[in-house]
This record gives structure tokens, C-alpha cells and sequence, in this order.
């Protein structure tokens, strides 16, 4: 699958790799992360599921916007814009390969 | 047992009887948001509806009507839709349409480049048990992205056929309407496989259905599911002895996988979808692509802002030279035929009055509207192609937010730049009722092409670009002002953003011709004649005198803005068409040369007043549509506030040098 920033690959995983919880607004640009729990809520549940974020979807971060902005992330080769209030919602683990 | 698949008919039996003119077949496109469905119906019944690179572009359906092969093909293009679970109005209508019994087969068009997501789309369309083929669109996206699709391997699993196509240069197009496609239609024959405890809650529903809905086009597979996932436009589908089971079948489904039904059904979906993806495609290395490094720059925190502003700046710099210089090069030529034409008519009577008129009118389009109309808007298609507006809407949410609107409210300001009626519609992507009202009262305030018209033929023509910008930015801030007001007085929590952002495309040339014609038509065949009829009116009241009554009963309201008396017929016309306004000023004046007549200042305030003030009629009418007649009466008296406070401001502004 591919993101529109440049040829993503899978997220290496290693034994060495270091993981972590965190929530989508905080996780760094570039890195993939996969996504753990979904805001409550049926409606936002719903239309991220639409455009395919959902429980155990990897993600890629591809860029944050500023003033509070929305988080840019490429879930299976869709291109998705998440505002911050909901990216603040989803519990997502992030893997940085070793 | 008959089920209500059975019931429906292959379109093979439908077609089969067809002599030519007898009847018709009614073909829905359906397919998620930006996946090509209104590139494959302006192909086939030619350029009607509009076409735009972002998710929403089709809020209504569009019909068009075509004679193939020796049977009527009624062909509709609807909305894009991620679900049959409706989330906005335009994905309401889509759902409707597809609900009722009106349609006899479904072109489901399909993303190739997002195929596993777009397939789920597909399997909730296949438990309609409406005859359907897939088309497999942007195949060469795909390749370029390294997926290699199987059409034949995706046909079986599907159960249905599948067309590859890449409706952007036409191909596949043909082979997708031929007889031998639409008459291999037929509701699919390999039923879904979810988890077992998910299809037994799906077969008891089914079973409690079956007694009582043989009179239904639904297939019960669909509504079972539908009452499982709590769809409030199917409950009323179902005898109170189906709706306890499915109650109960749904509670225990909830129970045992700890989350709602729904987004149980949606995994469900989404984890069929990916197998079948598994199963079809091969992802190899995706091509090097110049837009990965596009959008890196383009959707940077800090260097997005800056090209945002290059391109805004550059596209309405562009805009001006062009216009300018083909006023420029046309007004010589005009007055020239007009000397020529009118050295025979006799000076001072009736028949030289109701000439020039018509000349004024029709030289006023020509060498004032079009001259800026044509470049503006082959530069506002060439953004709303390429894809750049999406990204527009992320870089703007979180200014946007601030005010209190959601950041997709954005993509209706943009379209207002062209014309506030398709603005207005596009306000139905937005998911909340007050955003919708909102955003229809602040793109009614963005300057549209006749608007943006006014301000390059008055203010960058007579007193520079620069003057021209400045105007467009004061807009903005006032859009954005109006909105931190509006947001206040009706407050509400404005949902997060989800937005997809499509990948760049080139435009094509012959598209984006199509739709600025598509464009350019309205104003030709509707504006140029209200201008005309306007100039031929004005110049018979200004021959009898009427116009001083008129301009005396405005003058009021000219005297505060500080216009000459003459402007005051000016802004009637202006409710009709904008660009009658800066066409009538003209006449009104007696000179092309405004700025012998009218000060910086003044034409300032005229300017801003007529950007802001009461909206076409046009525009008035699609905002009843979406916002009812009351919320439109306060839109008008809003923006006639707001443009009579600027207006004034402008004036003591420069009262004041």
C-alpha cells in the first residue's frame, strides 16, 4: 500500500523494536502506528470506519496541521484528514523499527 | 421460501423484451465519494454533470438519457456514498434513490487504487440483490501504485461481472454500456461469509422477515443486517415480531463482542473486503511519483501557508492580465463598430435610444464579464481538478475550527468563488444542520465570478491589482469575521473533520473545457440577455426620465455610501445578475472611464457594497432550497447589514484622507 508522500513500506518490526501507547495528535510525522481504540460514539466511529480507520488499521502519519489543525494520515492507501479533536480520541500504538 | 432477491429480475429478462423506444432501463452509478462515476456519465450522455477532484462534488443526482444499442438507457449519477448508512443529506438522497424500487441495475464503480476499501461498499451493495457490475475505474492509479488486480479472479469471488476502465481517458467505456455487460447483470450469486456468531444473528432476523415482506424489493439479507446495525431508515421495514428478534439478536451480539452492532457488521465488512483484496491483487513497488514530493511540500505545516498564498496570489495575478489585456484589446474594437453602426441612425430619437442600448448591453458582456469570466474560471477548474482544494480545506480546518465551523466547510467557500448556487448545494456534505446554514449565508458572502468580475473591471482595472487583492483579502477576513459571529449567536460543538484527500491529477484539457463552457453557458445564454433586456430598460427609463424616480427612492441609501445619484438604478439590476450591476454602472455613468467620475473612494464603497449585498436570484433560490424560506430572510438581511456597515466604513475611510 502506498501513502501520497513518498513509497511508504510496511512498519518494520523487530524484537528490538521500541513501542508505545500514545493518542494520534501526539504521534510523530512519518512513523506508523496502529490504531488501538476508537472514540465513542457512533457516528465518529462510524464515518472513520468509512474511510478505513478503525481498531487494528495501521496508519501513517503523514503531517499535522498547525493551529490546532487536522492530523493528515494514509490508512491503507486512503489519504485521511482527522481533525485534532477527534485524532485526540484515538488510542493508537506506536512502532518505531530498530 | 421466495425471497426478494428471487423477485427481482435479471436484467437480462428486462432487456430481453426491449423493442427500440418502447421503454427504458434505469441505471444507477454508485460508488464511494471521487471514485470517477460523473467522468463515466458525462462520457456517455456528455458534459452535464460537474466533475471536480474532491470527495462531494455530486450532491444531487443527475440524470441524462441515451439511446444504446436499440434500447433507452435512463443513466443516473449519484452521490458519492462510503456506506448505505447515511451520514450527510447528499448521502441520504443516494440512499433513497437506491432504497426505492426505481433502479434496475447498479454500475457499482469501484477506486482500483483503493480497492480493498472501496470493496466494502460493494458488499453492502450486493446484499440489495439489485443486478449490478462492478467497473473496476483507475486501474493505471493502481499500477502505479504496484497493485496488480485480477478482473477475472475479483468476477468469481464477487460473484459478478467486473470491468476494467480508466474513465478519465475513456477507456473501458464502450465495452461497460455494451449489451453483453449490462445483460450478464444479475443479483450475485455467492452469498457473504462473516463470522458465525454474526450470520446467525443475520439468519434469525432473516427467518422472523421472511413471513411478511414478499411484497418488499429489499432482499432480507439487507434488511436483517440493517435492523442488526440499528439503521433508523429501515426499522419501519420490519412487523413488531421481527423488530423484538432483531433487538434481542442485536443485544447478544453486542454482549458477546463487547461494541455496537454496527461497527461489529462494519469489521465484518471490512475483514471480508481485505480477504478479497488478499485473494485478487498483488501489491508490488509503486512507481516513483513527482506527487508524493508535491504533496509533502503542499501539505507542510509551515511551507503549506506559503504556497496556499503563492497560489492564490498567482492565480488572481493571472486572472487580471488576462482580463486586462483582453479588455484592453476589445473595448478599441467595440467603439469602433459602434461609432460605424450608429454614424447611420438618426441622433436623439427613440429607435438610436433602444440601439444603443442593446449595443451597450451586448458590449458590455463582451468586453467587461467575459474577458475576466473565461481565464477565472478555466483557473478555478484547474484547482478544483488537480486536487488542490481538499488540501485547501486541511490547511484552513484549524483556523476554521476556531471560528467554530467544521474544516470541510471550506470546499463550499471555494466553489462560491465560482458560483454561490453550487456553493450552497455543496453545503449538504456537511454533517450538521447548523454548519449547513452557516456555511450557505458565509459562501453567499464569498465574491462569485460575476462578483470577482466587478472587482477586476472596477477596482484592479482603474486603480491596479494590488487594489483588486486587497478587496479579495478584506472579503475573507469578513467571511471569516461573519462566521466567529454567526457560530456565536447559534453555538454548537462542531464535529472533528474526516476528510479523504484524493490523490493529484492532471485535468484533462477537454474536461476542463467542458465544464468552464458548462459554466460560461449560464452566463451566456441567461446573464448576456438579462443584460441586454436590463441596458434596453435602463436606457428607455433614462430617455423618459423614470430612472430619476427610481435612483431618487434608492437615494438614501446612495447618499450614506456616498455614490453619485445615477448608481442608484444600478443596484436594483444587481439583484438580478452581478454583473448587471458594473455593466449598468457604466451606462448609468455615461462613460467607460469610471474613474473620471467616481473617486478612489467611491468606487471602493460601490465595489464593496455590491460584493456583499442581497444575493442573485439565482442564489436566493438554492438557499430556500437548502435552508428554508425563513433562515434565507435572515441571510438576506444579514448580508445587506453587513454590506451598508462596509460600505460606509469604506466611505468615512477615505472621507478621511
Amino acid at each position: 500500500m502506498t501513502g501520497p508522500h513518498s513509497a511508504p513500506q510496511e512498519p518494520k518490526t523487530s524484537v528490538n523494536s521500541e513501542e508505545y501507547v500514545t493518542y494520534l495528535d501526539r504521534a510523530p510525522r512519518s512513523e506508523w502506528v496502529e490504531v488501538l481504540d476508537m472514540p465513542r460514539g457512533r457516528s465518529a466511529t462510524r464515518v472513520l470506519g468509512q474511510v478505513g480507520v478503525c481498531v487494528n488499521q495501521k496508519l501513517r502519519v503523514l503531517s499535522t496541521a498547525p493551529l490546532g489543525g487536522p492530523v493528515l494520515v494514509d490508512a491503507n492507501g486512503t489519504t485521511v484528514a482527522i481533525g485534532r479533536s477527534l485524532a485526540k480520541r484515538i488510542k493508537v500504538r506506536l512502532t518505531r523499527g530498530a | 421460501m421466495e425471497t426478494s432477491v428471487e423477485s427481482r429480475s435479471n436484467l437480462a429478462d428486462v432487456t430481453h423484451g426491449f423493442l427500440p423506444g418502447a421503454g427504458q432501463i434505469t441505471v444507477a452509478l454508485i460508488g464511494q465519494p471521487n471514485c470517477g462515476k460523473s467522468t463515466i456519465f458525462n462520457h456517455v450522455v456528455g458534459y452535464r454533470s460537474e466533475t471536480a477532484n474532491f470527495p462531494g462534488s455530486t450532491v444531487e443526482v443527475s440524470r441524462g438519457q441515451v439511446r444504446l444499442n436499440g434500447y433507452i438507457l435512463q443513466l443516473l449519477d449519484v452521490p458519492g456514498i462510503y456506506s448505505l448508512t447515511s451520514s450527510n443529506p447528499a448521502e441520504a438522497s443516494a440512499k433513497q434513490l437506491l432504497l426505492s424500487s426505481g433502479v434496475d441495475l447498479i454500475i457499482n464503480v469501484v477506486d482500483a487504487a483503493l480497492l480493498s476499501r472501496s470493496l466494502e461498499l460493494t458488499l453492502e451493495l450486493r446484499e440489495l440483490g439489485v443486478p449490478m457490475v462492478v467497473c473496476l475505474n483507475m486501474t493505471d492509479d493502481a499500477e502505479r501504485k504496484g497493485i496488480a488486480i485480477s478482473a477475472e479472479k475479483l468476477s468469481r469471488r464477487l460473484g459478478l461481472t467486473v470491468l476494467e476502465t480508466v474513465a478519465s481517458r475513456g477507456r473501458g467505456i464502450r465495452e461497460l454500456f455494451s449489451p453483453a455487460t449490462l445483460c450478464s447483470a444479475g443479483p450475485a450469486s455467492v452469498a457473504p461469509v462473516w463470522s458465525r456468531d454474526v450470520e446467525d444473528a443475520v439468519r434469525e432476523v432473516e427467518t422472523a422477515l421472511t413471513s411478511d415482506r414478499e411484497e418488499s424489493n429489499l432482499s432480507n439479507r439487507f434488511v436483517a443486517v440493517k435492523l442488526l446495525e440499528s439503521d433508523s431508515d429501515l426499522t419501519g421495514a420490519a412487523d413488531a415480531h421481527a423488530t423484538e428478534v432483531s433487538d434481542n439478536a442485536r443485544r447478544r451480539l453486542e454482549s458477546m463482542r463487547g461494541r455496537s452492532a454496527d461497527s461489529v457488521v462494519m469489521a465484518e465488512r471490512h475483514d471480508e473486503a481485505m480477504r478479497i483484496f488478499e485473494e485478487v491483487a498483488v501489491v508490488g513497488r509503486p512507481r516513483a511519483d513527482i506527487r508524493f514530493i508535491l504533496d509533502s511540500a503542499l501539505t507542510h505545516p509551515v511551507w503549506g501557508y506559503a504556497f496556499l498564498a503563492a497560489i492564490f496570489v498567482g492565480f488572481f495575478w493571472v486572472v487580471f492580465r488576462l482580463g486586462s489585456a483582453l479588455e484592453r484589446g476589445l473595448q478599441p474594437a467595440l467603439a469602433m463598430s459602434a461609432t460605424q453602426l450608429f454614424a447611420r441612425v438618426p441622433a436623439g430619437g427613440l429607435i438610436e435610444v433602444m440601439l444603443r442600448s442593446l449595443w451597450d448591453g451586448f458590449a458590455g458582456g463582451a468586453s467587461i464579464v467575459i474577458p475576466y469570466l473565461v481565464p477565472f474560471l478555466f483557473g478555478l477548474a484547474f484547482l478544483e481538478d488537480v486536487g488542490y482544494l481538499p488540501r485547501l480545506a486541511y490547511l484552513s480546518d484549524g483556523l476554521l475550527h476556531r471560528i467554530g465551523l467544521h474544516g470541510t466547510s471550506v470546499l463550499p467557500f471555494i466553489l462560491g468563488y465560482g458560483c454561490s448556487v453550487p456553493a450552497c448545494m455543496a453545503t449538504r456534505i456537511l454533517p450538521s444542520r447548523r454548519d449547513r446554514f452557516i456555511a450557505s449565508v458565509l459562501a453567499t458572502l464569498v465574491p462569485c465570478s460575476a462578483r470577482s468580475n466587478v472587482i477586476f473591471a472596477l477596482v484592479a482595472f482603474y486603480r491596479g491589482p494590488g487594489w483588486a487583492l486587497g478587496v479579495f483579502c478584506f472579503n475573507g477576513l469578513v467571511v471569516v469575521l461573519s462566521g466567529w459571529i454567526l457560530t456565536r449567536i447559534w453555538p454548537e460543538v462542531s464535529p472533528g473533520m474526516v476528510l479523504e484527500v484524493p490523490r493529484y491529477q492532471i485535468p484533462a484539457a477537454k474536461v476542463m473545457t467542458r465544464k468552464v463552457w458548462l459554466r460560461l453557458r449560464e452566463f451566456v445564454v441567461l446573464s448576456w440577455p438579462l443584460l441586454i433586456a436590463g441596458s434596453v430598460i435602463l436606457g428607455l427609463a433614462e430617455h423618459w426620465h423614470w430612472d430619476h424616480a427610481i435612483n431618487m427612492a434608492l437615494s438614501p441609501l446612495t447618499r450614506v455610501l456616498g455614490l453619485p445619484l445615477a448608481v442608484g438604478t444600478t443596484l436594483v439590476f444587481g439583484v438580478l445578475r452581478k454583473e448587471l450591476s458594473m455593466v449598468m454602472l457604466v451606462q448609468a455613468l455615461g462613460t467607460t472611464e469610471v474613474a473620471r467620475v467616481m473617486t478612489t473612494g467611491q468606487i471602493l464603497a460601490f465595489t464593496i457594497f455590491i460584493t456583499f449585498y442581497i444575493p442573485c436570484l439565482a442564489t436566493i433560490a438554492a438557499l430556500v432550497k437548502e435552508i428554508g424560506r425563513k433562515m434565507t430572510m435572515v441571510s438576506i438581511g444579514y448580508s445587506l447589514v453587513v454590506a451598508t456597515l462596509l460600505g460606509v466604513a469604506t466611505r468615512l475611510v477615505f472621507a478621511s484622507f
